[in-house]
């Protein structure tokens, strides 16, 4: 409805006063019979619906002046980054009603001083239970606010399971969207699958975020329900673990063909029954399995098709997988199925020879039939941390590698014993790692990585907690791991800044890890590489005089200093405007405070 | 074995003997038919206890304005919606009824809400009562309270229904209405007739609040948000297959293992033993609303059977059930686009939202404590009559309108060419949406699917799957349509839904300008329609306990059911009472008759109290 005719169906003048149309709206539906007169009832509506969004949206615009008033100028306008869009039924525009799918943090967009949202403050003081989820927080692009070891959960599963209890929901969910985020730069080839440790511990994030939902106000768990929903959906396959329990506590099954599905639970449970129906399918007993083994058994040259399996059957479970579950048919040799689909009379005449070849191939196709049936049998390859007894001489191999890796971190003079009077837990964390890549076969080389990183990650935090001088010291380190990294790849950049994960293939100069190692050594020497404190979200304002030192250092446009400062634009300008951010503030002598704020939150 | 000696006594007993001489007898009626003056009541049918209210107008002798609960026979505002058939094939309704349950000739009804718009029989006696009939059998009970009381007999009714009952379960409750001799101007949603008693007592302004109901057998949420005298239902969702008595199960669940492990229960008849497990179950949730732990005790032929349920075990067993509650919280909040921190309270109406598990749920639900100020079991049925105050544009009433929502999706059947140019049919095209405002008028057009097309057949569905297999079928309208190439003849499909629920089809072929029109009627309707007047008069037919006789006749099952549950030497003490009580109401001696009454009931208290063991 337009909104001039919506005063004239109110019978009012233009107002932003919402009780007046309220009234206005009254009087008119006491004057009216509605059972008698259905349209002009529905149109009474629109007009009060279409008046009331005007009014609030006067409302709004009014609070955003006032707002803009209340700032100082000389500052940089940055968009903030977009909310993940809602999959749901889209709300009307100006209502303020998309509460479902906004995170209590987006009472910061629209406000001009805000430039940097990098999980905003106002977030921070109210995260309660009921806001605890924040899908909007989630993917937010350079939270600080998650301060968590990334793999300091094989450790609490395995070991100390109530250790849940002091991590947060929100720090879950984002530890849970940094284990399914794909490794930058794969993501054409699709998700890789999760590994062993990892879906471990994203089921126990998992497990944590459903506990939490279950135990939680209403809207918590509808914000849990979408977010996990959207989260799984986007990051399938490699979510694929992830969703039966998800989908056993948000009842996405019952939801399954009713009109109103959300896009992303529809994805997800056609995804859940396809994976039953592979399940399935992949028991000898079932009557389509020896057609589901010779469609995806990987052709060869010349390959025929198997003869000990009905066409019929190869018919029924072409057309059942592309008629209920087209996602399965990836799983299908492309080969196969078009000799398959060939009308069989192709084939027909051809003489002794091509029979010949046909049991010749049926020999092949057997013998992986056998070799099929037995991988089956054989036992996944689920992580097992093994608790076999060591030899002497293994033991002193591992312990050998964990010195190493302690001397690649900290230096020559810091021992495990001494590590181990100084920083326990972490002394513990190494070893218990290390038990865990042994069993994974994982090399030293990304073991003593993963090391490296945790202690990075509890330097950092440190850093943000203490503030002051040694916050300048650790961002320029990390500015040179940046520019280490960016000399990798944009993408390694990018990876270091949102995972806090450095490449393995970074060449890091012997300077900065000299510089890291001073520092790391320093920390520990006053016990303070514990577990990283919970950090909370914070703003900042960048000043335009350090913006256009950013434009100059980096030699990109102001919009796209703005897009990268704000998480937008491409990894290599994001890389590229952080690192100029931190290098142009550590030199910049402005006020200690507003250096501090900016520094916190790169 | 002797013939049971109570059964011996039952005997008709002169009706005057025990009338009570300040209720009216015919001349009333007169007066009130003489005047010309309809009466409408409200009523709320539950699925365990039903009650019927009054709209007084300021100008009556009363004085204040408001709507008011009857009491029946009995004086409780409450009467179980059961019903039971006596061996002479007389119909009781009510606490007797409910009493004589677990009885071995019991043959009662109860929860038969829950049968509502489906075909089901319940055999009772030698009759077979189909939901409607045994509702109508209440309704006629409540009626008969009203006229004893006022003097009036009521000729109109407001019914409530749960908010999520489909067409069917609403077309059948008011047949039963109308079976009942009642004209039933209105049906409405249970939450909103109780969000109407909420919002009446203080008649401020409100922002969004949301009724939580919880009844017996079904589960209902809205949201109402209430400004100027407008009490508007913005979403309501519920789930018509969870209630109070699914708690009951849980509690049998819980308890049967411990409780019976000789298999006691196996060896009495099947209905006998549930209907004793569901009552002890009934009086194992009042107790555990009051304590951490409670006594699950049933007494079969003189043993007494018990265990002891704690809060934790309830809590486990029921924890599917409490599950149950969020989802349709969710939908309505996600339907009327409304945040659950912004609503302004939680009220809390059904008699299941007074247990401690169902409180502790909400509490978490919401992050805050839930709004009791409505009595759960009385508001729906004030709601309902002030509802019919508002029919009736009563006094003190003129100033306030309701607009409510429909809650489930309505359209029609459409089929569709696929990708690989197959038909798929028996897709759902919904065209009014659910939690629109009603009455509502809607139109979609469709078109033919095959050349040379003669008819196309509308059928009409009602649900939210997108295949119509997963949806209640309401009706079909079969147009016919000039031959032409596919997809050439249009359609206009219109549905008018009323604010009573009743949905009207038109259909236009724009092409001829043939209109059809369908006011949907299901197969049961049409049927019901043509010997509903049959029926009625059989109900009418049936011998009713006269209501003046009720308390005896409560009595009297009471004693009934301990005479059955003891054995030995209370047996006899119990028949011995029985006996007198019997005789003295042979005597038609009002003294007498209460003495006897008091006596025997002293007995029954005390033997229901303390439970020999």
């Amino acid at each position: 409805m337009i909104l001039t005719q919506a005063w004239t169906v109110l019978g009012m003048t233009k107002t932003p006063d919402a009780g007046a149309i309220r009234r206005a709206y009254a009087e008119r539906l006491k004057a009216m019979d509605v059972d008698r007169d259905v349209d002009g009832y529905a149109r009474l509506r629109e007009a009060r619906d279409a008046a009331l969004r005007w009014a609030r949206m006067q409302a709004e615009r009014a609070e955003q002046v006032r707002d803009a008033e209340a700032h100082p100028r000389d500052v940089a306008s940055v968009d903030v980054p977009p909310d993940y869009a809602p999959a749901g039924p889209a709300p009307s525009p100006g209502e303020s009603s998309n509460w479902l799918y906004a995170a209590p943090a987006a009472k910061g967009e629209g406000d001009p001083s805000l430039t940097t949202r990098l999980g905003t403050a106002d977030a921070a003081g109210k995260r309660d239970v009921a806001s605890g989820f924040a899908p909007a927080q989630a993917p937010a692009t350079q939270a600080i606010a998650v301060a968590q070891d990334p793999f300091a959960r094989p450790v609490l599963l395995g070991l100390e399971p109530t250790a849940d209890a002091v991590m947060p929901a929100w720090a879950h969910e984002e530890a849970l969207h940094r284990l399914l985020e794909a490794e930058v730069g794969d993501a054409e080839d699709g998700l890789p699958p999760l590994e062993g440790w990892e879906e471990a511990m994203a089921l126990g994030h998992l497990k944590a975020i459903l506990r939490n939902a279950e135990s939680s106000s209403v809207t918590a768990f509808d914000a849990a329900d979408n977010w996990l929903a959207r989260t799984l959906a986007d990051a399938w396959p490699r979510s694929a673990p992830l969703l039966e329990p998800a989908a056993a506590v948000f009842g996405w099954e019952s939801e399954r063909g009713q009109v109103s599905e959300r896009g992303a639970v529809a994805f997800l449970n056609a995804r859940l029954r396809s994976m039953r129906f592979r399940e399935k399918v992949q028991d000898p007993r079932h009557p389509l399995h020896k057609a589901w083994v010779e469609l995806t058994t990987p052709a060869q040259q010349g390959s025929r098709k198997g003869w000990l399996v009905k066409r019929a059957d190869v018919e029924k479970l072409l057309e059942g997988v592309r008629k209920n579950f087209p996602e399965l048919e990836h799983h299908f040799d492309a080969w196969r199925v078009s000799l398959w689909e060939k009308p069989s009379g192709l084939q027909v005449g051809q003489g002794w020879w091509s029979n010949t070849r046909l049991i010749i191939f049926a020999i092949i196709l057997l013998v992986q039939v056998l070799r099929f049936a037995f991988d089956d049998r054989t036992p996944s390859s689920a992580p097992e941390l093994a608790r076999t007894e060591l030899s002497a001489a293994q033991t002193a191999q591992e312990q050998q590698i964990v010195a190493r890796t302690i001397s690649r971190v900290f230096g020559s003079e810091i021992s495990f014993e001494g590590l181990q009077s100084l920083q326990p837990d972490l002394a513990a964390l190494l070893a218990a790692n290390r038990t865990i890549a042994r069993s994974q076969g994982e090399s030293e080389e990304a073991y003593a990585a993963k090391v490296h990183d945790l202690v990075r990650e509890r330097m950092y935090a440190t850093a943000l907690g203490d503030k002051g001088q040694l916050l300048a010291e650790v961002q320029a380190v990390r500015a040179g791991l940046l520019r280490a990294a960016q000399k990798r790849s944009p993408a390694a950049c990018m990876a270091f800044l949102r995972t806090r994960r450095m490449d393995t293939n970074v060449i890091v100069p012997a300077a900065v890890l000299e510089a890291e190692r001073k520092i790391a050594v320093r920390l520990l020497d006053v016990r303070k590489l514990g577990p990283p404190a919970r950090i909370a979200p914070g703003s900042a304002s960048v000043p335009g005089l350090l913006i256009e030192q950013v434009m100059d250092r980096t030699g990109l446009p102001g919009d796209r200093v703005r897009r990268a400062i704000g998480g937008k634009g491409s990894d290599a300008d994001q890389c590229a405007v952080t690192i100029a951010l931190i290098d142009a503030t550590l030199s910049w002598k402005g006020p200690p405070k507003d250096r501090e704020a900016i520094l916190s939150v790169l | 074995m002797a013939p049971t000696p109570v059964a011996r006594y039952r005997r008709p007993v002169a009706p005057e003997a025990l009338r009570l001489p300040r209720r009216g007898g015919l001349t009333h009626h007169a007066k009130a038919r003489g005047m010309g003056r309809r009466m409408l009541i409200g009523i709320d049918l539950g699925t365990t206890n039903s009650a019927v209210a009054l709209w007084h107008s300021a100008e009556g002798a009363n004085g204040e304005a408001g709507a008011r609960l009857v009491p029946n026979a009995l004086g409780a505002v409450l009467t179980p919606s059961a019903v039971s058939v006596l061996p002479d094939g007389t119909t009781l309704v009510g606490a007797a009824a409910l009493e004589r349950m677990s009885l071995k000739d019991g043959a009662t009804a109860t929860s038969f809400k829950r049968l509502m718009g489906t075909d089901r029989k319940v055999r009772l006696g030698r009759k077979d009562f189909s939901a409607e009939e045994l509702s109508a059998l209440v309704l006629m009970a409540l009626r008969d309270d009203v006229e004893a009381h006022t003097g009036m007999r009521p000729t109109e009714a407001v019914i409530t229904v749960p908010a999520y009952f489909n067409d069917r379960q609403r077309k059948a409750t008011r047949r039963a209405g109308e079976l009942a001799g009642l004209t039933v101007r209105r049906l409405i949603n249970e939450p909103t007739a109780a969000a109407l008693a909420f919002g009446l007592q203080d008649k401020a302004e409100r922002e969004p609040f949301l009724v939580f109901d919880l009844g017996g057998g079904t589960f209902d949420v809205s949201i109402v948000e209430m400004f100027e005298g407008i009490v508007e239902v913005r979403a309501s969702a519920g789930d018509n297959r969870l209630g109070g008595d699914d708690f009951n199960t849980a509690l049998v669940l819980a308890a049967r293992g411990r409780l019976d492990p000789e298999g006691l229960l196996g060896k009495v008849e099947d209905r006998r033993s549930q209907a004793l497990l569901a009552q002890a179950a009934e009086r194992t949730k009042r107790a555990l609303s009051e304590g951490q732990e409670a006594e699950f005790a049933v007494t079969v032929d003189g043993t007494r059977l018990s265990t002891t349920i704690t809060t934790t075990e309830f809590e486990s067993q029921a924890d599917g059930l409490v599950r149950r509650l969020r989802d349709p919280v969710v939908r309505a909040l996600r339907d009327s686009q409304i945040d659950a921190a912004s609503l302004s309270e939680i009220v809390l109406v059904g008699g299941a939202t007074r247990m401690p598990i169902v409180r502790k749920a909400i509490t978490r639900l919401f992050g805050r404590f839930p709004n009791s100020s409505v009595h759960p079991d009385h508001a729906v049925a004030l709601g309902a009559a002030i509802q019919g105050g508002l029919i009736a544009r009563n006094g003190g009433l003129e100033e306030i309108r309701i607009t409510d929502v429909c809650p489930f999706t309505l359209g029609i059947e459409t089929a569709e060419r696929t990708a690989r140019g197959g038909i798929q049919s028996g897709l759902f095209s919904p065209i009014i949406e659910r939690n629109t405002p009603v009455p509502v008028s809607r139109m979609g057009s469709f078109s033919t699917m095959a050349d040379n097309q003669k008819q196309i057949d509308v059928t009409i569905y009602q649900g939210e799957a997108r295949e119509v297999s997963g949806n209640v079928l309401l009706g079909t309208l079969k147009v016919p349509v000039p031959p032409k190439p596919e997809g050439e003849v249009g359609i206009d499909v219109r549905f008018s839904y009323d604010s009573s629920g009743l949905l009207e089809v038109d259909v236009e072929v724009p092409l001829t300008g043939a209109m059809h029109n369908l006011v949907i009627i299901d197969e049961e309707d049409r049927k019901a329609a043509s010997d509903l007047a049959a029926r009625r008069k059989a109900l009418a037919a049936l011998k009713h306990h006269p209501r003046e006789e009720a308390a005896n006749q409560l009595l009297l099952a009471r004693a009934e059911r301990a005479y059955e549950e003891f054995l030995g030497d209370i047996r006899a003490v119990v028949g011995d009472r029985t006996r007198l009580f019997v005789a003295a109401l042979d005597t038609q001696d009002p003294r007498r008759i209460a003495d006897a009454a008091a006596a025997l009931a002293e007995l029954l208290d005390l033997l229901e109290a303390n439970p020999p063991l």
